[in-house]
């Protein structure tokens, strides 16, 4: 009997991670899960082509790191070309968020927004708003918006790396 | 950091021009601190997207539906299956209610236009009334010329082995159009993605959402996304062909509060 870990407990175990892996190589969030659905499924179909001393994980990753290159490859603008080379950079930049095992470590980073970041956060994750339209609401520019998002995105990484480092808080 | 390329960039990345992606390449390559910067943006980005977007949350279970719908689901997540078969099936009780609805409707609306027949007034003539479902035209060529075979499709969920396409005995190339409405469940952004070989085009009042028309030798997938209001009804046109072997075109929406789904036949409609 094989000692390879059954293929829901790898969905489990490694979902988190390869979706993080997928999106930190700059694939849109509106194509990030499909592609790791992909990824899954090519496992899944494949499986015994997986060398027995290789971790689930990383050869998960391996083929996701193909997936998305043919993600970009696949576009016929020729920016996509530049992205493909940005997915391939980012790819070998770690990060600790890449490490962040589950999103519902990230309430009590959120619970110490501001009302007005929380509420931009809302808008934008929660309801899809685009930046446009946050900013119609809040009287600002699209432009003030985005950059707004990247200060709030930083605050909750400082946070977040924080809570993961030894000795953090819980 | 309040850099305007990686904030218009991490924003949307399909508004990135041919020189933005050029320039945001070259600085993140010659950047180290930036490319960082960029990578925590990204993972703090989908962090927040996993944890906030409802669309986002049922991810297992889509790959159950998939494993599913290719017939290898074997010994897969068992318990994942059986939660998916409850929703196909208070689905389909709702699917069936729906049709019953709708055929109750043609009845009401046929004895209506019976009544105003029998007495002629100067009435304005009602609109015709709605039925379910897309009206399909099926052609036997790649290009949706020629003669065409016409039916009532009520969604465009299609996997047509090879030598078993929709035009019996005509082989394997061919090309389709629907055209009618289509009904939004949900307001908001809707993202649409047809798994499609080979290629595919849709548009939504007569606006572009996904142009895909190229010829390949594997399932694909293309998206779009468009702004639908909750019970507004909109023209709706798909356009598909199939220049040999299988053929396969599945059409799903998903939009925040609204899990992804094949696009139910409730919510087309035809004259």
């Amino acid at each position: 009997m094989s000692d390879a870990p059954d293929f829901e407990s790898v969905l489990r175990e490694t979902q988190s991670v390869l979706r993080a892996y997928i999106a930190g190589m700059g694939v849109p969030l509106d194509v990030v899960d499909d592609l790791a659905q992909d990824v899954y499924l090519e496992y899944y179909r494949g499986r015994e082509r997986q060398p027995p001393d290789v971790e689930p994980v990383r050869w998960l990753k391996g083929i996701a790191r193909n997936l998305c290159l043919n993600h970009f490859r696949r576009s016929k603008r020729r920016a996509e070309q530049h992205l493909e080379a940005v997915a391939e950079l980012l790819e070998r930049v770690s990060s600790p968020l890449e490490s962040v095992p589950e999103p519902g470590g990230l309430d009590r980073c959120l619970d110490q927004l501001p009302g007005r970041s929380r509420e931009m956060i809302a808008s934008r994750y929660r309801d899809g708003k685009t930046s446009e339209a946050i900013g119609r609401s809040l009287g600002l520019t699209s432009e003030a918006v985005r950059i707004t998002l990247l200060r709030i995105r930083a605050a909750l990484r400082d946070c977040l790396e924080r809570r993961l480092a030894p000795g953090g808080p819980a | 950091m309040s850099d305007p390329l990686v904030a218009k960039w991490l924003d949307d990345r399909a508004s990135l021009t041919d020189e933005e992606a050029s320039d945001l390449l070259r600085r993140l390559e010659s950047d180290a601190g930036l490319a960082r910067e960029a990578k925590d943006q990204l993972l703090a980005d989908e962090l927040l997207s996993r944890r906030l977007a409802p669309d986002r949350a049922h991810f297992e279970n889509q790959i159950a539906q998939r494993l599913r719908t290719a017939g290898r689901e074997g010994p897969f997540l068992a318990s994942t299956l059986q939660a998916v078969g409850r929703v196909e099936r208070r689905r389909a009780a709702v699917r069936r209610w729906s049709a019953e609805a709708a055929a109750a409707l043609v009845v009401v609306a046929s004895l209506f236009f019976l009544l105003l027949r029998r007495e002629p007034t100067s009435l304005p003539a009602a609109p015709k009334p709605a039925l379910p479902g897309l009206r399909a035209e099926y052609f036997a060529t790649g290009n949706l010329r020629g003669e065409s075979v016409a039916r009532i499709d009520p969604r465009i969920d299609f996997a047509w082995p090879k030598g078993a396409g929709p035009l019996a005995g005509r082989g394997d190339l061919y090309s389709a159009r629907w055209t009618g409405k289509i009904r939004a469940r949900a307001s908001g952004r809707h993202t649409f993605r047809v798994r499609n070989d080979d290629g595919v085009r849709i548009w939504i009042g007569g606006a572009p959402v996904i142009d895909d028309w190229i010829g390949r030798l594997y399932v694909s997938e293309s998206r779009g996304s468009f702004d639908l209001e909750a019970g507004k009804v909109y023209d709706f046109r798909v356009e598909y062909f199939n220049g040999g072997d299988r053929g396969v075109v599945q059409l799903y929406w998903s939009a925040p509060g609204l899990p992804e789904e094949i696009i139910p036949s409730a919510q087309f409609s035809h004259e």
